[in-house]
């Protein structure tokens, strides 16, 4: 019931003058006398069944759980296409060609290039700009690798009967295939193990070459790439470019309730001449967390 | 457009043999020649140029779909040598062949989607892209303020403008409808305006 009440406050932006009013109902409910009862709630699980059972409020035992489906008609035909297209990554488009890519990263780097004054403020609006997709990519990523093997086989053994990903929606729903979330990655390792493993083959096809702890810093970790993809064509200069995919990193990090900064570092090794270091410095309050037993 | 797009099917039949074999072409090309990428990293990292152009011009949308082009059209003119590097085609003898080219070589082997052809003008020398799918607009909705003024891929028609450019072929290239945008489909049209004459720069003699 609180958290009803917070959610409208919320929804309709009420004004500082209705607070007190809502803080009284508040109060009202924390005595048992659910003064709330008798107005119509707007439950999710039971507004499509709204003119059946007109007058009733909320949960209606006496039916039980409903299941509801999104009305069709009023939804706006790009939103609908967008919302019911399914996460699942092969039913989408799985790749366009590299050089693609890296037309339009140059673009992207010459456009920071062309609205800056200085090396740093270049690598700030790469950085940004990455750090834009890192929150994205951690929900999608988490999701996807909460897919377990059995579910996804049933999931493939029907598609595999249908044309291709574009069954029914419900079929290839992600969403459908999933029993249980994976569980949130609450230690440093674990977190960065997911950086260097499903977020590196997510955008880079193959994991990290590496993953070290640095002995000098407590705080200080490091994700080796050999042969970076996204700057390969281009050529060894006073910008990192790389500044991006630390900005995805550091979103990703950042999501995860592990604030961090994470810089690129060009580190030529004999057989790899592009190897880039990319350093992860975990703030202060993660050590302290990660310190704790639990 | 409606008798274009008649034109076009009767075109159609007459290159019909030369369009599998490009069909063929194009996907043997993207199958064995590309090196590729995980497509919603383009589509993510393209979502947020498009987000800092519209910040940096403080949402002045017919600014940015102006950068758009223009950024476009940079690649374009360096993407016709990668093209043409990779696949060693010859001179297209009109723009039904060029047609052909862009939609089922072009597209496929940069962005792996096959746009339809269609709306032929009556003189042979403008037509329409219809884009079925279109990787750089996955997952977008657009916002209120610029659901009227951007259009969201514009980059893709600069694009087009350089590449031909550099193949002698003076195009307008622009779109005229977008799903973005609430039409029933993303339609790009290319107008062949002139056919430029080789000649040598200025001062080259």
């Amino acid at each position: 019931m609180v958290m009803l009440v917070f959610a409208i406050v919320n929804l309709t932006n009420f004004s500082v003058f209705t607070m007190p009013l809502v803080i009284l109902e508040l109060d009202l409910t924390g005595n048992e006398r659910y003064p709330l009862m008798s107005r119509k709630i707007i439950s999710p699980s039971t507004s499509v069944g709204q003119t059946s059972v007109a007058g009733t409020t909320g949960y209606d035992y006496t039916i039980g759980a409903q299941k509801t489906l999104p009305n069709r008609q009023q939804e706006d035909p790009l939103a609908a296409a967008l919302y019911n297209h399914s996460l699942h990554p092969h039913a989408r488009r799985p790749q366009v060609s590299i050089s693609a890519y890296a037309f339009l990263f140059q673009e992207m780097v010459s456009l920071a290039v062309n609205t800056s004054k200085s090396v740093t403020e270049i690598e700030n609006k790469l950085h940004r700009q990455g750090y834009a997709l890192g929150p994205r990519l951690l929900e999608l990523l988490n999701f996807r690798s909460s897919v377990t093997a059995t579910s996804s086989r049933a999931l493939f053994g029907k598609s595999a009967t249908g044309p291709g990903g574009l069954g029914g929606p419900l079929e290839d729903s992600l969403a459908s295939s999933i029993t249980a979330m994976r569980r949130r990655d609450l230690r440093v390792l674990e977190i960065l193990q997911f950086v260097h493993g499903p977020v590196w083959t997510y955008m880079f096809g193959r994991q990290g070459d590496d993953l070290v702890k640095s002995s000098e810093r407590e705080n200080e970790y490091m994700v080796v790439d050999n042969l970076p993809l996204l700057t390969q064509f281009i050529g060894h200069g006073n910008v990192q470019c790389d500044a991006f995919v630390c900005g995805i990193v550091e979103g990703i990090l950042d999501g995860a309730s592990f604030p961090c900064k994470v810089t690129a570092h060009a580190m030529p090794e004999d057989q790899h001449d592009r190897r880039v270091v990319y350093l992860i410095k975990f703030d202060h309050e993660v050590l302290q967390r990660e310190a704790l037993r639990f | 457009m409606s008798a274009g797009s008649a034109n076009a099917a009767a075109s159609s039949v007459n290159v019909s043999s030369s369009t599998k074999s490009l069909r063929v072409f194009g996907d043997e090309i993207w199958k064995n020649k590309t090196a590729k990428i995980n497509a919603e990293l383009f589509t993510l990292t393209y979502g947020s140029i498009v987000s800092q152009l519209s910040t940096d011009f403080q949402r002045n949308f017919t600014k940015v779909n102006e950068k758009l082009f223009a950024m476009g059209y940079n690649i374009g003119t360096r993407l016709i040598e990668d093209f043409l590097a990779r696949t060693a085609l010859p001179r297209c003898e009109n723009m039904v062949k060029t047609s052909e080219v862009i939609s089922k070589c072009a597209f496929k082997i940069f962005l792996n989607i096959t746009p339809q052809v269609t709306n032929w003008a009556n003189n042979k020398e403008a037509f329409s892209l219809l884009l079925d799918e279109n990787p750089l607009s996955d997952f977008v909705e657009l916002p209120m303020d610029a659901v009227k003024e951007l259009w969201y891929s514009n980059i893709l028609c600069g694009v087009l403008k350089g590449a031909l450019e550099m193949v002698q072929l003076d195009c307008d290239v622009f779109f005229v409808n977008d799903v973005l945008r609430g039409d029933q489909s993303t339609e790009i049209r290319i107008k062949l305006n002139r056919v430029l004459k080789d000649e040598i720069p200025a001062g080259e003699d």
